[in-house]
């Protein structure tokens, strides 16, 4: 993964403290097609412009950044009453919430800084989970979605709630590892959990790896960047030695080996060269494993471009099965031992009765794959 | 002091603006910087005569801050925005503080119907180029 010179220069001023050139934010801005240019990139230009009190943005450029901007933290709010809603229910149950991924940002990592989430994302125990999911389907405005190997979908009146048991998605089950060092603080008048520092730190490379895997979120190439300056910034976060350590511990120190070198080259202060090197540097089977995911990757593209292309096909639930099967294999290729002795998909044949008919099998076949990778 | 009326509104304050978002009727409330900073004091504990001075003494006796104040209060009372409560002696100073300017601006927000029809409108090709979102194209 390779960033351009531009997006790592907009990075760079966006984290730079208080000094931020006006003529190095020209030079930025220089050939600025905005008709052109993603959506996320001109809401981190928004973030520069408010950030430098619009000093050498030209005036065209900023109606429509700010709009951007106001646009984006309306989408981030869509729904959150009715989140509080819920998390206020689980609470009054005597159930422990965390809130994790673009939520956690939102409420304590980086709050009141916009970043379009899709839907929100809430971890109980566990052991809580059934009782967690019923009460939360009872919810006014709730209904059920799909369950998969590690949350429930719930469908909320504007925005899906993941209410997951498990936090990492794949590897082995380190939750209950994440939930002993949880931060807790209070949020709309409950005490709720976050990820610890470190945790969030190692879940966010952990997402942003399945997104690179999945060649999904392929517009969204600057925000996890962000979500863990942020982060590290906030955890204060200085041993990488430690977070080494962690990411082993949890499974996922090949993902902060794959992706940190980037993090590096973009905010050297916060992880230099040096510590990079020494602490992230792959070692054989690292090779090996990232052979393996070249593999998984092309069958996951493959099977994508198959289902893209075989749209208004319908085909019987037999084939269905053969192509999930098929899926599963490259699938716990990339998920490790866990999600092989895992057994059969939580929730399948259920969600074929519920939704084969609406589209085709190919169309219910990736919403679904869509659910539990 | 004035609470927001949580049973219909969620308000969020960023960068100081707040955005309003009342989930019952579907409608945005999108306040500027300077109304931005009076429903911050309203909101935290100021009460509306501190409110009412504290922009008297930024802004000199002249400046209609009586009538300004009470005119944006009663809009955001009317659009079950705020609810009232006791006034718990908070220093209305720093909010007035933030204003910037010469001469106190006229107070008050605008109004969107439907945030899930704003929410679809792309932000950047479909919106007025000298206003931005969520003011569509003519």
């Amino acid at each position: 993964m390779e960033i351009g010179k531009q997006d790592k220069t907009l990075l760079r001023l966006l984290f730079s403290g208080s000094s931020c050139p006006a003529d190095e934010v020209s030079s930025l801005l220089a050939g600025l097609d905005i008709d052109g240019e993603r959506a996320e990139r001109l809401l981190l230009l928004a973030l520069l412009g408010i950030k430098t009190d619009w000093r050498a943005f030209p005036a065209s450029l900023r109606p429509r950044l700010e709009g951007i901007y106001r646009s984006m933290r309306l989408r981030d709010i869509y729904g959150v009453p009715w989140l509080n809603g819920q998390i206020r229910r689980l609470a009054a149950a005597g159930i422990p919430v965390m809130i994790i991924k673009g939520m956690a940002m939102r409420t304590y990592y980086a709050p009141g800084v916009p970043r379009e989430m899709s839907d929100f994302d809430l971890a109980v125990p566990k052991e809580r989970f059934e009782e967690a999911r019923d009460l939360a389907l009872s919810a006014e405005g709730a209904a059920k979605a799909y369950d998969s190997i590690h949350s429930q979908t719930i469908i909320g009146p504007q925005k899906d709630l993941d209410l997951h048991f498990r936090i990492f998605k794949y590897g082995v089950n380190t939750s209950p590892l994440i939930w002993e060092r949880a931060a807790a603080f209070e949020y709309e008048g409950v005490r709720v959990f976050v990820p610890a520092p470190e945790d969030m730190f190692i879940h966010i490379i952990d997402n942003k790896a399945r997104d690179e895997i999945r060649g999904e979120h392929t517009g969204r190439r600057l925000m996890w960047l962000c979500d863990l300056e942020r982060v590290a910034e906030k955890g204060d976060i200085k041993d990488w030695k430690s977070v080494r350590d962690r990411a082993e511990e949890l499974g996922s120190l090949y993902y902060l080996k794959d992706l940190l070198p980037v993090f590096s080259e973009v905010f050297p202060e916060r992880l230099p060269p040096a510590e990079l090197e020494k602490y992230f540097t792959k070692d054989a089977a690292d090779r090996k494993k990232e052979r393996q995911l070249s593999e998984y990757k092309r069958c996951f593209k493959d099977y994508r471009d198959y289902l893209a292309s075989h749209k208004e096909e319908k085909y019987g639930i037999s084939r269905a099965l053969r192509a999930l099967s098929f899926y599963r294999r490259t699938y716990s290729l990339y998920a490790g031992p866990d999600y092989r002795s895992a057994g059969a998909p939580v929730g399948f044949i259920e969600f074929f009765r519920e939704t084969h008919h609406e589209g085709s099998m190919a169309a219910f076949l990736l919403r679904y794959i869509k659910k539990i990778v | 002091m004035y609470i927001f009326n949580d049973n219909k509104v969620y308000a969020d304050l960023a960068d100081g603006q707040y955005i309003v978002l009342n989930h019952v009727s579907g409608e945005y409330y999108a306040f500027d910087k300077a109304s931005s900073a009076v429903l911050e004091a309203l909101t935290s504990g100021c009460g509306r005569e501190d409110v009412a001075k504290a922009l008297a003494e930024r802004f000199g006796e002249g400046c209609g801050a009586d009538e300004k104040l009470s005119a944006f209060i009663d809009s955001l009372l009317a659009a079950e925005m705020l609810l009232p409560e006791g006034a718990s002696g908070q220093d209305a100073a720093p909010f007035a503080e933030k204003i910037e300017g010469e001469s106190l601006p006229e107070l008050g927000f605008e109004r969107f119907t439907d945030v899930a029809d704003l929410l679809m409108m792309d932000p950047i090709h479909e919106v007025d180029e000298d206003m931005g979102w969520p003011i569509p194209k003519e």
